[in-house]
């Protein structure tokens, strides 16, 4: 059973055909990037997924249900991409993590705390939010998502405001959730997914369609992005 | 001795419950980037006061219904405009405002609908008192019982959705208990002012909170500051009127901590 299975899916905004006859695939265990231009359709795309916009057509399925009766939304975990709300929000950094364990029951603290240990911030976790950099946020972010051991994690843009050491750090995580069955969709421009490429896999949408990228064409992709990081194009 | 007359004994009563629960609502606002929705339920409410004058019904309940059907369509609209939702707050606002204006022309006691403009602790009566008790009640047993619940729509409503928080209906909760308290805040304080008492004592405690739970707790603290030194001050000092002393002590102490912050940090960097 595929945790994500999408065939055919459509979607309009305002008119523009941004989607058209997309499908893919993420099984259990799976790291898939995903990646394309701006404007793309990549952040529409994990909103159609958590129900948050309505396709035009197509169908989405999570753990084999179609969205429209799927009801077990505590196994997905999102990361939105837009964090200018949360970023002066006058919270500390535990209260943000122990969000993510909402309806649980047990030591919901020491889950956090393990979750902010996992993410380098545990020195941080009475800081309020507001006074943390966007890099540090966003790993306080990352610490709520990985407290709640969500079975299926739909990421925008997780790498962005990391450094080179904060992103290994991520992608380790990532993959170890990968391998305890987690599946994980995320949308990255982030060039250093370059050592990863062999472990996961790399699709692109692009004018409306996915495909999946070959080896050749994603070290061109990289290469393109490490030459000239504001372009996007594969 | 200002307790041995009952107008003051009701005034500081209502004025402490309600100096209780309106920075708690405020924190809710503020964050949720809605500060001006205490100014346009405040504005509505005075439309309410004066319907409530001009065909008999106590002017607090009249108030109370007017900002809860405030409250809801500025709820309806922000679903309907979401990219310029805070619209949405400053056309209920005129409306409220606008309607408070001709209904008042029409009020054969102005004495009691201006009392409401800034607040008057010599007129709160039994029932008002009661109303209040009520009101401080209410908000106080539902942010026992859904304070996660708040805290998480306030914070990221997509991800409260998805863990199986009711937003929808947490929202509605706050925009009622948003209006009531709005309503139960516009006797003492005053309809002009109700929006700072929500505001001012979140804003210093902002200054000064190392999480929400502390933050929410210190406005609560200014917050009781403000409303006692208001009711002192307009008592001893004559002319002086409640909601309007509330107001400047509130933004002088903000103007101080303020202050005294950068002046602390420029010490720090100094030092360094």
């Amino acid at each position: 059973m595929n945790t994500i299975e999408i065939k055919n899916l459509s979607f309009d905004y305002n008119g523009l055909c941004l989607l058209d006859g997309v499908s893919l695939e993420v099984k259990r265990g799976e790291l898939v990037r995903l990646t394309g231009p701006n404007g793309s359709g990549k952040s529409t795309l994990l909103k159609l997924i958590i129900g948050e916009l309505q396709p035009k057509g197509g169908r989405i399925r999570l753990f084999g249900q179609d969205i429209s009766a799927f009801r077990d939304w505590r196994k997905v975990g999102y990361l939105t991409q837009n964090k200018a709300g949360q970023a002066n929000f006058p919270a500390s950094a535990m209260e943000v993590v122990m969000t993510g364990l909402y309806g649980e029951k047990g030591n919901l603290r020491g889950r956090a705390l393990e979750a902010l240990k996992l993410v380098g911030m545990e020195g941080h976790k009475d800081a309020l939010i507001g006074r943390l950099s966007g890099g540090q946020l966003q790993r306080i972010m990352m610490a709520r998502l990985l407290a709640a051991r969500h079975e299926l994690l739909l990421l925008d843009e997780p790498m962005a405001g990391l450094d080179a050491e904060a992103c290994e750090m991520m992608y380790g995580i990532l993959f170890r959730l990968a391998e305890e069955g987690a599946a994980c969709l995320m949308v990255s421009h982030d060039i250093s997914w370059r050592a990863h490429i062999p472990r996961g896999r790399t699709l692109c949408l692009e004018y409306g369609s996915v495909v999946e990228l070959g080896r050749e064409q994603l070290a061109r992709e990289m290469e393109n992005r490490h030459a000239h990081p504001g372009r996007a194009k594969v | 001795m200002i307790f041995q007359y009952t107008y003051m004994q009701r005034a500081f009563a209502v004025g402490i419950l309600v100096a209780i629960i309106t920075p708690m609502i405020g924190m809710i606002v503020v964050t949720k980037r809605l500060s001006m929705i205490g100014d346009a339920l405040s504005h509505s409410s005075l439309a309410g006061v004066a319907a409530g004058l001009l065909f008999g019904i106590n002017p607090v309940i009249g108030a109370a219904m007017a900002c809860v059907a405030s409250a809801l369509c500025i709820e309806a609209m922000r679903k309907r405009i979401t990219k310029f939702s805070e619209m949405s707050v400053a056309i209920i606002m005129s409306a409220g405002i606008g309607l408070a204006g001709v209904l008042s022309g029409y009020v054969k006691s102005p004495m009691s609908f201006n009392s409401f403009f800034f607040g008057s602790f010599v007129s709160i009566d039994r029932e008002e008192v009661w109303f209040a008790v009520a009101v401080a009640a209410l908000v106080l047993s539902c942010f026992f019982l859904f304070y996660r619940q708040f805290f998480y729509v306030v914070f990221d409503e997509r991800a409260a959705r998805l863990s199986g928080v009711k937003v929808g209906v947490v929202n509605f909760l706050i925009t009622m208990l948003t209006a009531v308290t709005v309503s139960a805040a516009a006797r003492v304080v005053g309809a002009l002012i109700v929006s700072s008492l929500m505001v001012i004592p979140v804003a210093c405690s902002m200054q000064l909170g190392k999480s929400f739970k502390a933050t929410m707790a210190i406005s609560v603290l200014f917050s009781l500051a403000f409303t006692l030194a208001g009711l002192f001050l307009s008592f001893y000092v004559s002319g002086l009127k409640t909601g309007g002393a509330i107001a400047l002590v509130g933004v002088l102490c903000f103007a101080a901590i303020f202050a005294f912050r950068k002046f602390a940090e420029k010490i720090k960097i100094q030092i360094r």
